[in-house]
């Protein structure tokens, strides 16, 4: 399967919720995501295995950074075109997303996965409709294969108790593990998780880093990109950071310290 | 004056721009299931059935008190008076303007705005302030086909079906209630009403029900998508759904109750 998504580019972008400051101002900014081809970096992979290295180097791991309330998890819903900038263009490949019909940007939205902070689960269906959901809807298994690969993913995540069980029924834990599991449920190629380290232990947090480096390892995740204040999970993978300091985004250090600061 | 001018501008604008969203909405959400290649007919079908299943199946035993009261009371005051004027062969004719054209339609509207108009918007802007229409979005599935259009077509299929419901209970069960203390004919009375059914009343009644149901859903579903971010606004346009569907509904009603029986003086040279 070849990479769709090639680049991701904002062009004098700016965002600002309804009656609210900008958190984004004319930005223009190009994300650094893999480049390598889908068959270069799983036998790049390979390799480093060999060597007994930590895969998850040959993907590319960004990391937005803010100081809270700065708009890291906008950034991330522009990005995976859950919201549209009030200004300016999102380009992907590009091509300005905001010109493209919701079946228009749909092969990209295939490809992308995403993993809400809070919320984000159909609160009239079981844990295991809402994994299934997804599967089931695109047909990409027939529907055994498809309960079999959600169940076994529940099994993993001992969550397989609980897969009957609507979404207001179960713990907030529970929730937020079942979010991050649907965000990878498609096999994208681009993940975007916001905020995936509150309400999850570390062990979870673990599991899940494991996860994702199997799927880095089999060829089909190249980039993740997270958004949070705490390192405890991106701290698992080698990883790139971008700042967003005054309503812009840097890719250099230069904020770094005034982040560190606030987050102490 | 200029004041009064300038209120009046903004009350017109702000409703055409209700109405066009509304419409757009409405459009979108046919043009995303002709175009949405993996929603098969069985989701469709399973949304649909369910919205059939809580707007009209849930909704008999409340319809079912009204028809039999509406009907029963009309069939009474209406034979009693007209055996006074010596017209006891015109109850078909009246039964049928009062229930099969207007009280019907317009009851059944008005029941299913409160019970099922009232819960969509709560349903639909729940969803929105718990991320559920953004989560959908992110995994591929457009929110209008999966929830708008199964929604509006669930919705008028049961405004159709529960104002047929109201109308047979109505006369059927209503003239078997006043038989207790009315003694008509069952013979009499089934010709009287079978004589003065028409197939314009057959298409007045579809017409009726089903806009009333497509205009109480799209209301609906747009004030439940227009919730922003935040729970607290979910009473709000859950209030607004129930009240701008009211107002719709009745209006639209009335229009074409008015443009029927305009159409009726012209052809018989009134007008």
């Amino acid at each position: 399967m070849s990479v769709l998504v090639k680049s991701l580019h904002f062009e004098k972008l700016t965002f600002h919720y309804e009656g609210q400051e900008p958190l984004l101002k004319n930005v223009d900014f190009e994300f650094p995501i893999s480049k390598r081809g889908v068959q270069d970096n799983a036998a790049a992979c390979r390799a480093l295995d060999k060597r007994g290295t930590a895969s998850s180097q040959q993907a590319r791991v960004v990391v937005i950074r803010g100081a809270q309330g700065a708009g890291s998890s906008t950034v991330m819903q522009i990005l995976a075109g859950l919201q549209t900038p009030t200004l300016g263009s999102y380009l992907i490949n590009g091509v300005p997303v905001e010109n493209m019909s919701f079946e228009e940007f749909l092969p990209f939205r295939l490809r992308m996965g995403y993993g809400f902070d809070t919320g984000g689960l159909l609160s009239n269906r079981t844990l295991f409709e809402n994994l299934v959901l997804p599967l089931n809807y695109h047909k990409m298994y027939s529907p055994q294969e498809a309960e079999k690969r959600v169940l076994a993913l529940m099994k993993r995540f001992q969550l397989i108790n609980f897969k009957d069980l609507r979404v207001a029924y179960v713990s907030a834990s529970l929730r937020k593990m079942t979010v991050l599991i649907r965000s990878i449920i498609m096999d994208p190629e681009i993940l975007f998780l916001d905020d995936p380290n509150i309400r999850i232990s570390k062990e979870a947090q673990q599991m899940y880093a494991e996860l994702l480096r199997e799927l880095i390892n089999n060829g089909t995740l190249h980039t993740i990109f997270i958004a949070s204040f705490e390192e405890s999970f991106f701290s698992y993978f080698d990883y790139t950071t971008i700042y967003l300091e005054d309503r812009q985004l840097f890719n250099t250090e230069r904020s770094r310290q005034k982040i560190i600061a606030i987050s102490q | 004056m200029i004041t009064y001018i300038d209120k009046i501008g903004r009350l017109l604008t702000a409703n055409i721009q209700y109405l066009i969203g509304v419409l757009l909405m409405v459009y979108l959400s046919i043009r995303a299931t002709i175009l949405d290649q993996h929603q098969g007919l069985r989701t469709i079908i399973g949304v649909v059935s369910a919205q059939i299943y809580f707007t009209g199946w849930q909704a008999i035993p409340l319809i079912s008190v009204l028809a039999l009261a509406s009907g029963s009371i009309t069939i009474l005051q209406s034979s009693s008076e007209l055996s006074l004027l010596g017209g006891s062969e015109m109850i078909g004719n009246l039964l049928v303007v009062i229930m099969v054209r207007e009280i019907g339609p317009l009851l059944t509207a008005l029941v299913v705005v409160a019970r099922s108009g009232s819960a969509v918007a709560t349903e639909v802007g729940n969803m929105r302030a718990n991320r559920e229409i953004e989560a959908l979005e992110s995994i591929g599935i457009n929110p209008l086909s999966f929830i708008v259009f199964p929604r509006i077509i669930g919705g008028v299929i049961s405004v159709i079906c529960l104002c047929f419901y109201f109308v047979v209970i109505a006369l059927i069960g209503g003239f078997f209630l006043t038989r207790i203390i009315d003694e008509m004919p069952l013979n009499f009375y089934l010709d009287s009403l079978v004589q003065a059914l028409t197939v314009e009343d057959f298409f007045l009644f579809l017409i009726k029900t089903g806009f009333s149901g497509t205009i109480i859903f799209s209301i609906s579903c747009y004030q439940g998508l227009a919730v922003k971010r935040s729970h607290h606004e979910v009473p709000q346009v859950t209030t607004k759904a129930v009240v701008d569907s009211i107002i719709v509904v009745t209006l639209f009603n009335m229009s074409v109750t008015v443009l029927f029986y305009l159409e009726q003086l012209m052809m018989l040279g009134g007008v």
